[in-house]
C-alpha cells in the first residue's frame, strides 16, 4: 500500500486531503498497540476490540482536527485513553471522576530519564509482572512510558496534564510497583 | 459502545464503513467553529467575571464599606461581616468554569490548575480595578438604573449596591447637617422609612482632622451608638467620582 514507509503525520495529511484508504495504514500501525493499551484497563477482550473499533471511528471522523505540526501518536492515544477511561468508569458505576489533585500544583518538569535499552527492557518485564497490583492511574502512566514508549511530553498531551506532573506520577508509580513487589516478597531488581 | 456486527478486526470493519460511505470525516470548519464557540463562551464568562468583580468593588465604595479597612482591627472584623461573600463565591464559580473551558487548550492544561486560577484572578482583579477606578462604567449604569431603570437582573444589582451595612454592626451613613468642635450631626433619609433612616450625633475620633468636615458632606461612621450618640472609632467622607451624594 502506498505510504507504508511514510510517517504517521504524512499519512494523516493524505487522509485529511481525502485519501481515505490511507487511514487503513494508520489503523494497521496502531491496532495492536491500542489493543494492548486497552487490555491494561479492561479484562474482557471483546470489550477492548469494540472500543478500539470506536476509537478508529472517532479518529477518522475527527481527523481534520489533528494538527499536522504535532505527532500523531499522542493524538490517537488521547482518544483511546478517553474511551477506555469512560468504559472503565461506566463499568465501575462511577459517573464522575475525582479531580487529579497532583495537577493542582506546579512541579518542576522532569527530563525523560536517560535509561539504556537493557534497563528499559528490564523495567518492561518488571512492569508486565506487577501491573495488576497497581491502581489504574499508576498503571496507565507506566504503560504509556515503558510499554508504549511515549515521551513525557507526549504523555502530558495524552493525559492533558502538566509536564512536571508526568515525572511525579512516573516516580510514584515506580515506588508503588516497588512496594507491590516487596509485599509479595519478590525481588525488584532495578 | 458500538458492537462489531461483522466480527472482523476493528481495522477491516472501519475500512468497510469508510468505503460504504457510512463513516465520513467531519469538515475542518466544524472544528474551527467548535473552537471559536468555546473561545466565545470563555470570553463571555471572563467578561461576566470582570463585571461581577468590578461591581463588588463599586458596591463597597458606594455603600462606604471599603472605609472599614482603614478603621483598624475592629473595622476589619466588621468589614469581613459585611463583605459580599455570595457575589465573591459566584465569581469564583465563574473562574472555575473559565478554567475548565480553557483546559481544552494546550496552553492551559500544560500548566497547573492553581497557576491558571491565580493568573485568572490577577487578570480579572486588574481589569475590574481599572474599570471601576478609571472608567465610569458602573457609575453610568448606576445613574441609568435610577433614572430609567435597567433590565433584570441588573436593576436589582444596582438598586442594592448603595445599601449600607446594618446598624447592629455599628456602621452608619449620612449627610452632615451641623457641626461643632468635637461633634457633628448626620442624618440619613432615603424616603423608605426603614431602619437605616435616622439622625445621630457623632463624637469625632481624636486622630481625625475635624476641620475637614463641612455641612453637606456625606460621611461613613463606625462606632458604638447609645441614645442617638455615636462614639466613633472611624469616620470617612464618602465621595463618588468627585461628586458628593
Amino acid at each position: 500500500m502506498e505510504g507504508a514507509e511514510s510517517t504517521d503525520e504524512a499519512i494523516a495529511a493524505r487522509v485529511q486531503k481525502g485519501d481515505a484508504e490511507q487511514f487503513g495504514i494508520l489503523m494497521e500501525r496502531y491496532q495492536d498497540k491500542l489493543m494492548r493499551y486497552g487490555r491494561r484497563f479492561l479484562a474482557d477482550r471483546e470489550d477492548v476490540t469494540d472500543i478500539v473499533h470506536d476509537v478508529f471511528m472517532q479518529s477518522y471522523k475527527n481527523i481534520q482536527s489533528f494538527d499536522l505540526s504535532q505527532r500523531f501518536s499522542p493524538w490517537i492515544y488521547r482518544i483511546a485513553h478517553n474511551a477506555f477511561v469512560n468504559e472503565l468508569r461506566r463499568k465501575s458505576h462511577r459517573p464522575f471522576a475525582l479531580p487529579d489533585f497532583d495537577t493542582f500544583v506546579g512541579y518542576v518538569p522532569y527530563d525523560d530519564p536517560a535509561e539504556g535499552e537493557r534497563e528499559r527492557a528490564d523495567m518492561k518485564r518488571v512492569i508486565e509482572r506487577g501491573l495488576d497490583r497497581l491502581r489504574s492511574g499508576e498503571r496507565e502512566i507506566l504503560v504509556l512510558f515503558y510499554l508504549e514508549e511515549l515521551s513525557y511530553k507526549e504523555i502530558a498531551d495524552v493525559l492533558q496534564i502538566p509536564l512536571g506532573t508526568v515525572g511525579v506520577r512516573v516516580s510514584r508509580a515506580k515506588a508503588a510497583l516497588r512496594k507491590a513487589y516487596s509485599d509479595l516478597n519478590l525481588t525488584y531488581d532495578l | 459502545m458500538t458492537s462489531n456486527p461483522h466480527e472482523k478486526n476493528p481495522k477491516d470493519a472501519v475500512l468497510d464503513q469508510i468505503r460504504a460511505g457510512t463513516l465520513t470525516m467531519r469538515p475542518k470548519f466544524y472544528f474551527f467553529l467548535k473552537a471559536l464557540l468555546v473561545a466565545l463562551v470563555a470570553c463571555v464568562v471572563l467578561a461576566l467575571s470582570i463585571f461581577l468583580a468590578s461591581f463588588i468593588v463599586f458596591g463597597m465604595r458606594l455603600s462606604g464599606s471599603d472605609a472599614l479597612l482603614s478603621f483598624g482591627s475592629r473595622g476589619f472584623i466588621v468589614f469581613l461581616q459585611v463583605f459580599p461573600w455570595l457575589l465573591v463565591l459566584i465569581d469564583i464559580g465563574l473562574l472555575i468554569l473559565l478554567e475548565s473551558l480553557l483546559r481544552r487548550f494546550r496552553f492551559a492544561y500544560s500548566r497547573s490548575v492553581l497557576y491558571m486560577l491565580l493568573a485568572l484572578i490577577v487578570i480579572v482583579g486588574s481589569f475590574s480595578v481599572v474599570i471601576e477606578r478609571e472608567g465610569h462604567f458602573h457609575e453610568g449604569l448606576f445613574e441609568h438604573s435610577r433614572r430609567e431603570g435597567l433590565p433584570p437582573p441588573f436593576q436589582n444589582f444596582y438598586e442594592g449596591a448603595p445599601t449600607p451595612p446594618p446598624h447592629d454592626l455599628g456602621v452608619y451613613r449620612g449627610i452632615v447637617v451641623s457641626r461643632d468642635e468635637d461633634t457633628f450631626v448626620i442624618t440619613h433619609d432615603d424616603f423608605d422609612h426603614d431602619e437605616d433612616d435616622g439622625t445621630w450625633t457623632v463624637l469625632i475620633p481624636e486622630a481625625f482632622d475635624e476641620t475637614s468636615i463641612e455641612i453637606g458632606d456625606r460621611f461613613f461612621v463606625a462606632g458604638d451608638e447609645e441614645e442617638g450618640i455615636i462614639r466613633a472609632y472611624g469616620i470617612k467622607e464618602l465621595e463618588f467620582k468627585g461628586k458628593r451624594r
